[in-house]
């Protein structure tokens, strides 16, 4: 690795989705970019399951044929169980003409991270960024200065930049840093998940197929309340190259009332996993993959801010709700995009800096929003994002609501949908695309 | 600036020719296509079409000016171009 630069346009924290896609965008405006990772790529990351919106985001990094060229599993879409009633949808019925994809993030975020490489940015792995110190950004000759620290080293050093993008993740150095993490009292949820090998899987017909099919048969990603859960909690299966990811995320207080004292998570995992009868039967000559379960608590949150003199946050370190729309990657290269396209403005229109600030922030706010309403699990009295979220919603095309809506309705979350939206165009094009499934018999 | 309505609409009409989310098929826009719904603009048009405005009319859109009553149609944009830039010219009626 080159020595780490005295100074640069941009620093960026973290090398996964959103820090890649930030730091080729903004080398491709011109910028001098370094990137800071605090693991060493190939590291592992969940959430495994694309929506076929990435790809816009791909072509505008340069990164589609490699991305394409991996061999990633094309998905078909979506099969849910949900409180009894088996559903489908399929991206193409839709009209999406490019697939949704099941990909080892390990690979994915690694092939993006190459990109930013070749791209022209200054990639450092095993850096951990500490602070950044803003009190001097934006001024006439704008400096921040960041404090980082190579992993197992006992030294800090800084490097000067304009702005600082915080791509960290769930980690959120900067919210951190700064208190602007809130933690959403609407999603006290945690999950739980782990892989096994050699998994059944549904195709979009409906239909259990062997592990050994997924390249000839289409897999879909097969999604599924969980009985004592009130609609609430729920589990994904994901099926991927090697193994299956399957997770459950779940109220707390659900999660702390079902597990003994004394039951390891692990086994309180493979106990629900047993508790679901398809999910059984498609587990039924798998292999659990010893070690595999991981947990998360805390689950979502949002930011105060998501921009501000000298820094701007992106994906997870902005904000996180439920996952159960697959949206987390597609906000994060979002979001890479926006910023990129905010700090040239800002680098360019220095006086005008505090305007396009503000338009990134409630863009990205909004967004977040929408997300954050639609994955509601229950209804909540409009609050202050409402607003916001309706206007995402606003200037979604009707495809992309038609979209939102059936899956929704698959969820059971269609009233989150109505409360923001007033499309029966959208409602009548979901309405007609999703598809009753009876649950297989064999 | 001074421009007509007509020259704000060709301005527009063309950027979005160009860089709509189209991406260079031959797409038609008229003064009351729904560029929003029809996703013409999309989610990453937005920030470029908002930058082409400013930069080309001197106007500043407010965050909470990126309504879709603005933004729906060309007509309207036009509209709120017309009313920043001090209405250089009465509004166009609809059709």
């Amino acid at each position: 690795m080159s020595t780490v630069p005295e100074s640069c346009d941009v620093v960026v924290i973290g090398g996964g989705p959103a820090g890649s896609l930030a730091a080729t965008y903004l080398t491709a405006k011109g910028y001098s970019v370094a990137l800071f990772e605090r693991q060493k790529h190939p590291r592992y990351q969940v959430g495994e399951s694309l929506l076929p919106d990435v790809w816009k985001y791909c072509d505008a990094a340069g990164v589609t044929d490699a991305i394409a060229g991996e061999g990633f599993i094309r998905k078909a879409g979506g099969s849910v169980d949900w409180n009894g009633e088996m559903r489908r949808l399929s991206f193409s019925d839709f009209g999406y003409t490019r697939p949704a994809l099941h990909v080892e993030r390990d690979r994915f975020d690694h092939i993006l991270l190459e990109r930013a490489r070749t791209s022209g940015a200054w990639v450092g792995e095993e850096i951990a960024v500490l602070d950044a110190d803003f009190s001097r950004a934006e001024e006439d000759e704008s400096e921040v200065s960041v404090r980082y620290r190579p992993v197992g080293d006992d030294t800090a050093s800084r490097i000067r930049c304009r702005y600082v993008v915080d791509a960290s993740g769930q980690n959120g150095v900067l919210g951190r840093q700064l208190g602007l993490r809130v933690f959403d009292e609407a999603f006290r949820f945690m999950s739980v998940w782990g892989y096994f090998d050699d998994s059944k899987y549904l195709g979009a017909d409906g239909v259990i197929y062997p592990a050994r099919s997924v390249r000839e048969v289409p897999p879909t990603t097969y999604v599924s309340a969980l009985p004592q859960g009130d609609g609430w909690a729920w589990l994904w299966h994901i099926i991927l190259r090697q193994t299956t990811s399957i997770g459950l995320v779940i109220p707390i207080a659900w999660a702390q009332e079902t597990k003994g004292s004394a039951e390891s998570w692990e086994a309180w995992y493979l106990r629900q996993c047993q508790a679901i009868p398809l999910l059984q039967r498609l587990l039924a000559d798998a292999t659990f993959r010893e070690g595999s379960v991981r947990l998360v608590r805390n689950y979502s949150y949002k930011s105060k801010r998501v921009a501000g003199p000298g820094f701007f946050l992106l994906g997870d370190a902005a904000g996180f709700v439920d996952p159960i729309f697959s949206v987390g990657v597609v906000f994060s290269m979002y979001s890479a995009y926006a910023a990129a396209h905010t700090i040239d403005r800002c680098l360019r229109r220095r006086a005008r800096r505090d305007h396009h600030r503000s338009i990134f922030s409630s863009q990205i706010q909004a967004r977040l929003e929408l997300s954050r309403s639609l994955a509601l699990p229950y209804y909540q009295e409009k609050d202050a994002g409402h607003a916001q979220a309706r206007q995402a919603m606003a200037f979604s095309s009707m495809q992309a609501q038609a979209l939102m809506y059936a899956a929704s309705m698959l969820t059971d979350r269609s009233g989150n949908f109505d409360s923001m939206a007033d499309s029966p165009e959208a409602h009548r094009a979901a309405t007609e695309r999703v598809r009753a499934l009876e649950i297989p018999r064999k | 600036m001074k421009c007509t309505e007509e020259q704000i609409f060709d301005a527009l009409a063309s950027f979005l020719v160009q860089e709509g989310t189209g991406g260079g098929a031959a797409i038609v826009v008229a003064p009351d296509t729904d560029i929003i719904g029809q996703g013409l603009v999309d989610s990453l048009g937005i920030f470029k079409l908002i930058e082409f405005v400013e930069e080309t009319f001197a106007v500043t859109i407010e965050p909470d000016e990126v309504l879709l009553e603005n933004f729906q149609t060309l007509r309207a944009l036009r509209n709120l171009i017309v009313t920043k830039l001090g209405g250089t010219g009465q509004r166009l009626a609809a059709r």
